[in-house]
């Protein structure tokens, strides 16, 4: 007897981790997706060692040395204060994931919060969401990120905010139709009989079971996040001086195009090295995530 | 179909409305006093309290935005706080400009998208599918400013083919308009080509296909007459529902080369806080956001006959 218990919870075992496992395994027979994993991994690893692998201090001002171009000293030149560029795009890459981390759990957050809300009750309270939601979407996103921007000033922590404000409707609508897929399903009807109160339901009953859409939006949207703080500090909304955004250097080097190309040059492959990791990567867990979505 | 129209009309009315009010919000949240913009920090305080009097500045919020809604909705947009110069009158000179790049701009990605899709498709899994996607996803992932300062850098500035900015003379200057087009195309058509690729593979793999290839029909006239003509509904859709999104877009690729259209009125407003531009600029854009998206829809349903509009 038991034997058979203990055979019984080992299956039970397995099952309960064979999505992930599942997923990992499709994932790595994926080749471009183990590139972007890889691509991403190194773009961390930059992020987290930045202090260790930058030659110089990015907000280190040399006069002696401004707009040097790229040579063995300064790998990849110097800026118009004389601060070293490989330095400040090292840096710079802390920015980057900062914004794309947090704007995607501001903004997954609120949507998750309202979509939940919508899909769950149904209703007059779905009703008046989605209509915030479609108020929201009205709005050409760069248009409406920018308004805020304005409202808000220019700095990284409006940027977060702002993006964050912009982007939730997305991950609202996902989940609104993930919430009213599972509302009426036994599981949730059985916790309901048990006596569990709304809260518990949505959060600790339904939302695990949403978690596959949630990830694949999380990642995709750190690569729109990057992409997007990135257009913003190119038009000076984004982070100030003396921040090292990439959007800002490749911002700061428009006026030198002409006899400086290679200012503006790295940042850009920085921010394109990046965001293809994340899309590639984003791409990969999609599939692995949702087989049944894929090519579509 | 006119019945659909008209709902889908009335129901634009109240998201109109919500669009104005966070509008208004945003630009009542602005710190900074807009008559201090408008007169210089020494102004008189005689003629600040005059100019807010007159602006209506002093009411109360509810009142602001129920005069604001009014003018709004009568096609008053405000004067510039800085040039002095109608809102209104100004946008009318610019989006046409703006109009006419995102149309370029559609037209090659849209062309570009489709034929690399189409011949992604039907090499499957060979080097040309593979080196095609990847291609696109680099662009997807290419950032629209940097890109275009490549295009300024290598064919205006290196090989002097292309203006460096500007519209150039006359309503129609290709050499302006090529670079500005290909930047602000370039995400699109890299979007379009996948999209493309993945709704011919699915067309391609049906019944009628294999029917017609079965029959002998020569293999090209098999994708572009049976294949592409399906998978055409949804190709459109997505030119559609993107054409709108290109004002994203235009506003940096107008910063960019200089081009005197709307993305680089708003800019210019930006760098100078001129909120009155930037509220009309706002709301001018998801106007056009609004009503082409619906045109879009409405197009979508008068092709697809699947496509109820109940």
């Amino acid at each position: 007897m038991l034997d058979f218990l203990k055979k019984d919870k080992i299956d039970s075992n397995k099952s309960s981790y064979g999505m992930w496992y599942d997923t990992w395994r499709r994932l790595r027979r994926n080749r471009a997706a183990v590139v972007g994993l890889i691509m991403v991994t190194i773009f961390l690893l930059v992020a987290i060692f930045a202090p260790l692998l930058a030659p110089y201090d990015p907000a280190e001002i040399n006069l002696a040395a401004i707009l040097q171009p790229p040579s063995s000293q300064y790998w990849l030149g110097t800026d118009y204060y004389g601060r070293d560029l490989l330095s400040r795009i090292i840096y710079g890459s802390r920015i980057s994931i900062s914004v794309g981390v947090i704007v995607q759990l501001v903004s997954i957050s609120i949507g998750t919060l309202m979509g939940s809300l919508a899909g769950y009750y149904g209703g007059k309270v779905d009703m008046i969401i989605m209509r915030l939601v479609d108020i929201v979407m009205s709005f050409p996103s760069l248009l409406l990120t920018i308004a805020i921007m304005v409202a808000l000033g220019p700095g990284l922590y409006n940027v977060f905010l702002a993006l964050g404000a912009v982007w939730w409707t997305k991950t609202a609508r996902i989940m609104r139709s993930e919430f009213i897929r599972h509302r009426k399903k036994e599981y949730v009807e059985a916790a309901r009989a048990l006596g569990n109160n709304d809260f518990v339901i949505m959060y600790k009953h339904i939302l695990p079971n949403c978690l596959a859409p949630l990830i694949i939006t999380f990642t995709m949207g750190v690569a729109s996040a990057i992409m997007a703080e990135a257009s913003l500090s190119f038009l000076g909304l984004g982070a100030q001086e003396p921040t090292p955004s990439w959007g800002s250097i490749i911002n700061n080097g428009l006026q030198y195009l002409r006899t400086k190309p290679w200012y503006s040059l790295f940042p850009g492959l920085a921010i394109a090295y990046t965001v293809l990791g994340f899309n590639l990567f984003g791409d990969g867990l999609r599939d692995a995530l949702d087989p049944k979505m894929k090519n579509n | 179909m006119i019945q659909y129209i008209l709902r889908r009309l009335l129901l634009i009315i109240p998201v109109l409305l919500g669009v104005l009010f966070l509008t208004f919000v945003l630009m009542y949240l602005v710190p900074g006093d807009p008559v201090l913009t408008m007169l210089g920090q020494h102004a008189d305080d005689d003629i600040i309290q005059r100019m807010r009097t007159e602006l209506h500045l002093d009411d109360p919020w509810y009142q602001q935005f129920f005069s604001y809604l009014n003018r709004t909705i009568r096609g008053d947009l405000g004067r510039s706080y800085i040039s002095h110069v109608d809102v209104t009158t100004a946008l009318k000179q610019k989006i046409p400009n703006t109009f006419k790049l995102a149309l370029a701009a559609i037209i090659v990605s849209t062309i570009m998208g489709i034929a690399i899709g189409i011949i992604s498709a039907v090499y499957k899994n060979s080097w040309l599918d593979h080196l095609a996607m990847t291609v696109a996803l680099l662009f997807i992932s290419t950032p629209v400013f940097w890109f275009g300062m490549l295009l300024i850098y290598l064919f205006s500035m290196t090989l002097g083919w292309t203006p460096v900015s500007g519209m150039g003379e006359g309503s129609f200057n290709l050499k302006h308009l090529i670079l500005p087009a290909l930047t602000l195309g370039s995400r699109f058509a890299a979007f379009l080509a996948r999209y493309t690729r993945s709704v011919m593979l699915e067309v391609i793999s049906e019944d009628y296909i294999r029917t017609a290839r079965a029959k002998g029909v020569k293999e090209s006239l098999v994708i572009l007459k049976h294949g592409l003509r399906n998978a055409l509904i949804p190709i459109v859709t997505v030119v559609g529902m993107n054409f709108a999104s290109l004002l994203n877009g235009s506003v940096l690729t107008e910063t960019i080369f200089a081009w005197p259209g709307f993305g680089r009125y708003l800019v210019t407003a930006i760098k100078k806080r001129d909120f009155q531009v930037i509220a009309g600029c706002v709301w001018i854009g998801a106007l056009i956001f609004v009503f082409v998206n619906l045109i879009v829809d409405i197009i979508y349903v008068m092709l697809d006959p699947r496509i109820s509009y109940d």
